[in-house]
């Protein structure tokens, strides 16, 4: 019985913390809540985490936090542990010699379009 | 000699890659095959164009998509939201929150090429992340599918420095196809894309509410619903966010609807039964709220519902 109570309370708190529920009645179910169970993992921790990351990797801490608020639950889950292994629009290696002559040719017949100025070969 | 070793296997071992992905263009066949039927040239003329800088191409096509349908903001106003130092670029999921912090709607598509082309024949440019590279030389980059032309089996893209980049469907597909064929269309609320289902357009729907305006999260819905009535979680969010905004009778409508496409969802009575206690059906709504417990007796959170809306009467 105590127990139950113990997890009610804890389970509401959470759902109210989490920002589940952008209605006046408690009792509502949120649409957010609708979607496919997450695995289990402590939300909130994870946002925390991600928004530290964001700063060692150079964003200003204010920055972050809005940032990170605007992420769903989803994605905060599908970033877990993983931020700085996604694919980021417009980061590149380093160009060797002879991968820029590699890519010339790749570039040439299609495979790649590194250089927009390389028409490629139909 | 020795010293180019290295080099000559690289170039072997790339060389090999390109040619085994060459072959790959499978989308392109097909719309040479059976092409869609949408106009034969089309181009979205009037898509703003931002020269990127450095490598901040995330920006610069994340302004294009957004400020296509009204003038909303700029790429150096961008930058500092979505752009990682360290990473020298911007995450997909940075580009969805973005567009939504900006009131847009994002939409990511089914990763079909004839998608992308429907859209831009619907009036809508569509945002596409590429690999210019390869897989283990990754150059990520985001660019704007502005155009196309069906009889010259051509793309053309807002991309980089170049406003007007035409390149064969073939080559675009080899490069989006790196990118695990990731297209999103940004639509401010109130516009509905063609080429989207029910399921990504209501994942969008629920990500625009955590950071929208409710009005336009009513929007949002209220054309998911149109188009879409038969869908229980669009149902159920009109419910939500027009109790939200106290037009509880609209709830009721939406919530009574949902009741009835899933009877077995709990969560549909019980929300139901807010709305109906609100407008001071009691009757009605004790009735709903104890079919929503009926259906799932161990759930506290319904017996919870029974007492709040007791206490409400």
């Amino acid at each position: 019985m105590m127990n139950q109570r113990v997890l009610t309370f804890l389970s509401v708190s959470i759902f109210i913390f989490l920002g589940f529920f952008q209605t006046a009645n408690a009792g509502m179910v949120g649409t957010q809540q609708l979607l496919p169970a997450m695995p289990s993992l402590n939300l909130e921790q994870v946002r925390q985490d991600i928004k530290v990351q964001l700063v060692d990797l150079g964003v200003e801490q204010q920055q972050a936090e809005i940032r990170v608020a605007a992420m769903t639950d989803a994605q905060i889950s599908e970033l877990n542990h993983k931020l700085a292994d996604l694919p980021a629009g417009a980061s590149a290696s380093g160009t060797l010699l002879a991968v820029f002559i590699v890519l010339v040719i790749t570039d040439v017949i299609g495979a790649t379009d590194i250089f927009p100025f390389i028409k490629p070969v139909q | 000699m020795s010293v180019l070793k290295p080099g000559y296997r690289c170039l072997a071992g790339l060389a090999f890659i390109a040619l085994t992905s060459c072959s790959t263009a499978k989308q392109s066949i097909q719309l040479y095959e059976s092409p869609p039927d949408i106009p034969s040239y089309v181009e979205l003329e009037s898509a703003p164009f931002y020269p990127q800088r450095d490598y901040q191409c995330g920006p610069a096509a994340l302004a294009t998509v957004i400020n296509f349908h009204k003038p909303e903001t700029t790429p150096d106003s961008l930058v500092p939201q979505i752009y990682i130092p360290e990473l020298k670029g911007t995450l997909q999921i940075e580009m969805l929150a973005a567009s939504r912090r900006l009131n847009r709607l994002a939409i990511e598509q089914d990763g079909q090429l004839t998608s992308i082309l429907k859209e831009v024949a619907n009036g809508n440019p569509v945002l596409v992340m590429q690999n210019l590279g390869f897989e283990g030389y990754p150059y990520w980059h985001y660019a704007v599918v502005i155009g196309y032309d069906l009889d010259k089996r051509e793309i053309i893209l807002r991309s980089g420095e170049i406003k007007r980049l035409v390149r064969p469907f073939s080559v675009f597909e080899r490069t989006w196809q790196r990118s695990k064929f990731w297209s999103v269309i940004v639509v401010p609320a109130g516009v509905m894309p063609v080429t989207v289902n029910a399921e990504s357009y209501s994942k969008a729907a629920i990500a625009f509410e955590l950071t929208s305006a409710k009005q336009q999260s009513l929007l949002v819905y209220q054309k998911g619903v149109q188009r879409w009535p038969g869908n229980f979680l669009l149902q159920m969010g009109l419910g939500n966010i027009s109790y939200a905004l106290n037009e509880y009778s609209e709830a009721e409508k939406a919530f009574l609807t949902a009741t009835k496409l899933k009877p077995q969802k709990a969560e549909a009575w019980n929300n139901l039964a807010y709305a109906l206690i609100m407008q001071g059906k009691k009757k009605q709504s004790l009735k709903s709220v104890n079919k929503a417990i009926e259906i799932e007796p161990e759930n506290s959170q319904y017996r919870d519902s029974l007492i709040e809306i007791g206490k409400l009467m």
